[in-house]
């Protein structure tokens, strides 16, 4: 390997210490120096190692049991204790969007809820009495319980352990305990910088309604009973579909015993394959930001989706390039940010992947705000170097050498091998994973390394999230492109349709909220003005996106709320009229009339609500609530944020700080692949009667754009055809 | 998503560290007796001292080496300084990191030059900008002039080459601590880095390194919450003692001190009988031993540094302080209690798990069950060391719809039960068993076994107090835990720390 030398300065290092005054003191520890055994060396290249002794441990065991559980046993006798690891079939990512929370809940409350035959409190006290623990949990794709104890109680804790996992009680007390410490968890989400950074990062890299990045909210965990952990843990809990895992002071053929005397009778039910969604390998692009201004620091993601498993050949060479880009003080990233532009304290960045699923490639780091841009900068510099200028072979080399000189620490104890192996069990991974491993590391060439630096890495596609203050950067962040401002505030429980809302976040946020909505009254052209329109008429082109190119369509809307709507569309296809009357709702074409479904009819009535002139109306219903909700920013322009809640529809409306225009709406919406958060913004400001309405809206979703609108004629008041809402009409 | 390299740090509190100090149990007199025929004991001439305890099975071996010098021995306008020369210590020496280390030598004493006559200039009633500006740029050119001569991060890289694993160190309060893992016929290589970093370390890119400090400080204590109130605390609670300064140091300190501060605090506190390290594997005493005397033999000796003069003088007042936040409530109460040596150490460790421990714990079933004021609560010794009379804690995360008073009341009612009746039987054998237990767990690791044997060697003398404590665990009395607790939970002994949410508040 040719790193580069350290020069050697026989003399320096004695020159140092004299000028200490402590030469004498040095000679005298050299003296000490056993006599006849070969010197200290002056410098790392001198020294020569002998060859590690060969080592290798047994593998863990492995039963099948007839109902087909499989058991796995490692002996360890070093200490008195044995523990037991499961793992079973299931995962936070079959939850359904309204139940988010659900896995979660169910797989903690197995252990905490008590047992059929022990009360919560009764198992608290058994367990430790004992000194002896069992807690379970289930993750996004797996179910894990796990018990620890001393050796002379294994058998007790056995049978406890058995009840946990087939007979929980679910005591509705503790699932209330356990309710309210998610509840406290959610409204301190926004506490912590890091903590908003991974989760908005994670939806913009799978979609927020993804089950990937989909989190619990108050509605979600509020609507979540006893009867859906039952279900959920009678679905998920099998012997078919589960593992266990027994390590420590105990023969195997005691620990197949025990096992097989407390899980043996237990029934399969019938088989069922689990399949678990992947992700979209699309993930959002262009600048984000979410504004928090108690922190000292910008904290920093960027990346994309990207698009290995582990299981693909490529994985060997990734994990070489990871290890040049940020494995250690000598990666890239770090020599970079950290150490010559004492940028950040902690950097990171890598190709993410897992066996059975494609992740992220992710970069992140935090730093001061008046060096957020240099370090965003930065950050991208280097991941384009490292496709432009691929590792050396004296990086590879160095990266090569950390990962199978350490290889030992892979396989260095008993419980180690036995872990590994049960992952490989659960996830279909060959038994012999890390052998390959080795073998795949030893063969990975500088042209793979080059080759998969330019397959996973697209900076093209870089999504930027920065967590932080805006006030006091470098520049602005819209010299990395127009800026998104997410929203961050915590959605209240829904609030029925008609009904105050029950639980106000606060007076003093309601209150802001209230001058907010006054303001954007004014802008907008002052109450008199908005409130005196009963009916709007709309001319306009819009541009919607549709795989690599854009369909234009033209139309005419006619709104009269509460319930009257009429939108005709000419597009491509042909042309369509929707009308909207009351409780009916049609859609003519060249076809024939359709009723609408009563899902769209309603979606259809929300878009006539959003319209600003017939929402800003709403202010003084009593179904209309406003808060403050902070601050953002449309563009580069500073916005006041302010969550509306109208009828039974929420938005976060953002109101230019400076003139009180509404710059931007975000509310569900219908994406591509079902509903989703879409943000609309709008520009182009001009008078129509005695009002100043936006000429354009924009409206994406995660930052990809999906749709332009350009309003080409606003009439107000204007007379309206007998027949315009007349579904049966043509 | 992935989150390298969070390294060289560990000035954060650790409640954790009570329960380090609380372990053993009826089977420590047997895991004594192993032990002792394990473990060696082997001091040099210049006062180093090592401890190797000789383990079965995979050829690798673990080793941590204990500083005895933390930020308590920091005075204003040098805060941060033990954990500054902690980040210096892997900048590599003479012969490692340097292209060129004759010229490189020059080239940093011309930049210390540089940098005191900036600092000098700024640091007048009334700064002359021009020259100041002017000194800066000086600087800069010196600092780039010095970096020509710098390979970044060859300590790391040999390290990392060669098979190491867990590389990092930690400062806190009172210690300084650094570790890693190695196969062992890298062992050499061991002793000639931990001998060279100590024997002759380079201060190469200091100023850089000092730029990533306040980076960390910024992320650990000054963007969260709860590293916002602790700071806070410390500073209140302590009238005297220096544990009332940030271990990460003031940021006015870390924008000021020098090369020369952090060379003169080196030279005073690093020296061998101010070291202890214990090496946890597949080794063999006998052949490691000439090794240790080769290297590590030939730094100089030194006199131990003097302890500290300050005691803290007894509280005599209820102190509160209150942060308003953005960030939602959190309530901490805080009390002064003796060192870790103190006999009574192990009566502290019973009311922290009696109170704070697991789902039986007295707060847990009480502020979390029962009241559900409080959704979760965390007790113990530690903050921020146990070398020095310190602070034993309670901590409470208020539930959604709960105030930090209703938590107060609630809290209250339980300290003082502490104090005037007596645990059950029940609690007090729950606290045994555990403490048996514990130890039993603890002595599973190469890594964790050298972290435990360091500490008790530093703070005791004597690694066996690990498995003493067992017998003192044992004696605590239900008399012993009112006693204590009523001298204890006392108001005048008391500082309250709290976060109360305001919506407009803490904007930095």
């Amino acid at each position: 390997m040719s790193t580069q030398t350290p020069t050697s300065c026989p003399g320096s290092h004695l020159r140092l210490v004299a000028s200490l005054g402590l030469i004498g003191l040095v000679l005298a520890g050299l003296l000490a120096a056993p006599r006849g055994a070969f010197a200290q060396v002056a410098t790392v290249d001198e020294l020569k190692y002998p060859p590690l002794p060969a080592f290798s441990l047994p593998r863990p065991t492995r039963t099948v049991l007839p109902n087909g559980l499989v058991v796995l046993v490692m002996e360890d006798h070093e200490l008195p204790l044995v523990s037991v690891s499961a793992r079973f079939r299931t995962g936070s990512l079959l939850e359904s969007p309204d139940k988010v929370g659900v896995a979660g809940l169910t797989g903690s409350q197995m252990r905490a809820g008590g047992t059929e035959a022990l009360a919560p409190d009764a198992l608290d006290r058994f367990l430790e009495d004992r000194a002896a623990s069992i807690e379970t949990g289930i993750g996004d794709d797996a179910g894990t319980a796990a018990m620890s104890v001393l050796k002379e109680d294994f058998k007790d804790v056995l049978r406890v352990f058995g009840d946990v996992l087939r007979r929980p009680r679910f005591d509705p007390a503790r699932i209330e305990v356990a309710r309210r410490a998610i509840e406290a968890s959610i409204a301190r989400q926004n506490d912590n910088p890091g903590s908003i950074a991974t989760r908005e990062f994670r939806k913009l890299m799978y979609g927020a309604d993804s089950p990937f990045a989909r989190t619990v909210t108050y509605a979600s965990i509020r609507a979540i009973t006893r009867d859906d952990l039952v279900a959920w843990h009678a679905k998920a809990v099998d012997p078919a579909r589960t593992i266990l895992a027994v390590h420590g002071d105990i023969t195997t053929a005691e620990a197949v015993a025990a096992i097989t005397e407390v899980f043996g009778e237990w029934k399969p039910g019938p088989k069922v394959t689990v399949t678990f969604p992947e992700p979209s390998p699309s993930s959002a692009t262009g600048v984000h930001e979410a504004v928090k201004t108690d922190v000292a620091q910008s904290t920093i993601r960027i990346g994309h989706m990207a698009s290995l498993k582990s299981s693909h050949p490529d994985y060997y060479a990734v994990q070489v390039l990871n290890e040049v880009l940020s494995g250690g003080f000598t990666s890239r990233l770090f020599s970079t940010v950290r150490t010559e532009k004492g940028l950040a304290y902690s950097v990171g960045g890598s190709v993410g992947s897992a066996y059975t699923r494609i992740a992220p490639f992710a970069m992140s780091t935090s730093t001061k705000t008046g060096s957020t841009a240099e370090t965003i900068e930065t950050l991208i510099a280097e991941a384009r170097r490292i496709i432009a200028e691929p590792p050396t072979d004296e990086e590879i080399e160095r990266a090569r050498q950390s990962i199978l000189n350490s290889f030992i620490f892979n396989s260095a104890t008993r419980a180690q091998v036995l872990a590994q192996q049960l992952q490989y069990e659960y996830y279909g991974m060959p038994s012999d994973w890390l052998e390959r491993y080795r073998t795949g590391i030893e063969r990975v060439t500088k042209a793979d390394v080059a080759r998969v630096a330019a397959k996973y890495i697209d900076p093209s596609r870089f999504a930027i999230l920065v967590v932080g203050p805006t006030d006091g950067r470098d520049r602005p962040l819209s010299t990395f492109g127009p800026v998104k401002t997410l929203d961050i505030s915590i959605p209240e429980p829904g609030v029925p349709a008609n009904a105050p809302a029950s639980t106000p976040p606060d007076a003093a946020a309601a209150a802001a909220g209230r001058v907010l909505i006054e303001k954007a009254v004014v802008a907008l052209g002052g109450s008199e003005a908005v409130d005196g329109v009963k009916v709007l008429r709309e001319e306009l082109v819009a541009r919607v996106v549709q795989g690599d190119g854009e369909a234009e369509i033209q139309s005419t809307m006619l709104l009269a709320p509460p319930d009257r709507l009429r939108q005709e569309l000419s597009a491509p296809m042909g042309a369509v009229t929707v009308i909207v009357s009351g409780e009916t709702a049609v859609m003519q074409s060249a076809r024939g009339v359709m009723p609408l479904a009563p899902s769209q009819r309603e979606q259809t009535i929300r878009q006539g609500r959003r319209s600003l002139v017939f929402l800003l109306q709403g202010r003084a219903a009593p179904t209309f609530s406003a808060f403050a909700a902070g601050e953002g920013r449309v563009g580069g322009t500073p916005v006041s944020l302010v969550r509306v809640q109208y009828h039974d529809d929420t938005m976060t409306v953002g109101i230019d700080t400076a003139t009180g225009r509404i710059l931007s709406l975000l509310a569900k919406g219908q994406g591509p692949t079902g509903p989703t958060e879409v943000l609309m913004e709008f520009a182009d400001y001009r008078p129509v009667g005695g009002l100043v309405l936006p000429h354009s809206r924009t409206s994406s979703i995660d930052g990809r754009r999906m749709q332009s609108v350009s309003v080409t004629r606003v009439e107000l008041n204007p007379s309206v055809p007998a027949d315009a809402f007349d579904p049966q009409a043509r | 998503m992935v989150f390298n390299c969070v390294r060289r740090h560990v000035w954060a509190f650790a409640l954790a560290v009570a329960s380090l100090i609380g372990v053993a149990g009826p089977a420590a007199a047997q895991d004594l007796a192993s032990f002792e025929k394990r473990l060696t004991v082997h001091t040099l001439p210049n006062g180093y001292t090592f401890l190797i305890l000789e383990r079965d099975g995979a050829p690798v071996f673990s080793f941590a080496t204990r500083v005895d010098v933390g930020s308590a021995q920091e005075v204003p306008g040098i805060t941060g300084l033990a954990h500054m020369f902690e980040h210096m210590a892997f900048k590599g020496t003479p012969r490692l990191g340097t292209r060129d280390y004759e010229r490189e030598k020059v080239a940093l004493e011309e930049l210390e030059a540089a940098y005191q006559a900036y600092e000098r200039a700024r640091a007048v009633f009334k700064p002359d900008q021009a020259e100041v500006d002017r000194l800066l740029k000086e600087f800069k050119a010196k600092q780039e002039a010095a970096r020509a001569f710098v390979i970044p991060n060859a300590f790391d890289d040999v390290v990392s080459r060669e098979g190491g694993v867990g590389l990092n160190a930690s400062t806190d309060a009172e210690a300084t601590t650094y570790y890693y893992s190695l196969p062992t016929n890298k062992f050499e290589l061991f002793a000639y880095l931990e001998s060279e970093r100590f024997l002759h370390p380079v201060f190469r890119e200091f100023y850089q390194e000092r730029d990533v400090v306040m980076e960390e400080r910024r992320q650990r204590t000054e963007s969260q919450p709860i590293g916002r109130l602790i700071e806070r605390l410390l500073a209140t609670a302590f009238l005297a003692h220096p544990y009332k300064q940030p271990t990460v140091g003031y940021m006015s300190d870390l924008q000021r001190f020098t090369m020369t501060d952090a060379e003169r605090f080196f030279r005073q506190y690093y020296v061998p009988s101010n070291m202890v390290t214990a090496i946890v594997g597949n080794v063999k005493a006998k052949e490691v031993i000439p090794i240790l005397d080769r290297y590590f033999g030939r730094l100089p000796k030194g006199d131990k540094p003097a302890p500290l003069r300050t005691i803290e003088p007894p509280q005599q007042a209820e102190i509160s302080v209150t942060l308003r936040e953005r960030a939602q409530p959190l309530y901490i109460e805080a009390y002064h209690k003796p060192s870790a040596l103190h006999p009574d150490e192990p009566v502290y460790d019973a009311i922290a798990e009696i109170l704070g421990r697991g789902r039986t714990s007295r707060l847990y079933r009480s502020l979390v069950e029962q009241q559900k004021v409080a959704v979760q609560a965390q007790v113990g010794g530690g903050l921020p060391g146990v070398k020095y009379p310190h602070l034993f804690l309670v901590l409470a995360v208020p539930a959604r719809d709960a105030s930090n008073d209703q938590v107060a009341k609630a809290l209250q009612a339980e300290l003082t039960r502490m104090a005037e009746e007596d645990v059950t039987d029940d609690e007090l054998a729950r606290f045994r068993t555990r403490a048996k237990a514990d130890l039993v767990r603890s002595l599973g690791s190469n890594s964790g076994l050298a972290s435990q044997l360091v500490t008790y060697q530093t703070l005791t003398g004597d690694w066996r107090e690990l498995f003493r404590y067992v017998q003192r665990m044992e004696a605590v009395t239900k008399a012993d835990i009112r006693r204590v607790a009523a001298s204890l939970f006392r108001a005048n002994n008391r500082t309250v720390g709290r976060i109360e949410h305001d919506a407009t508040g803490g904007t930095q």
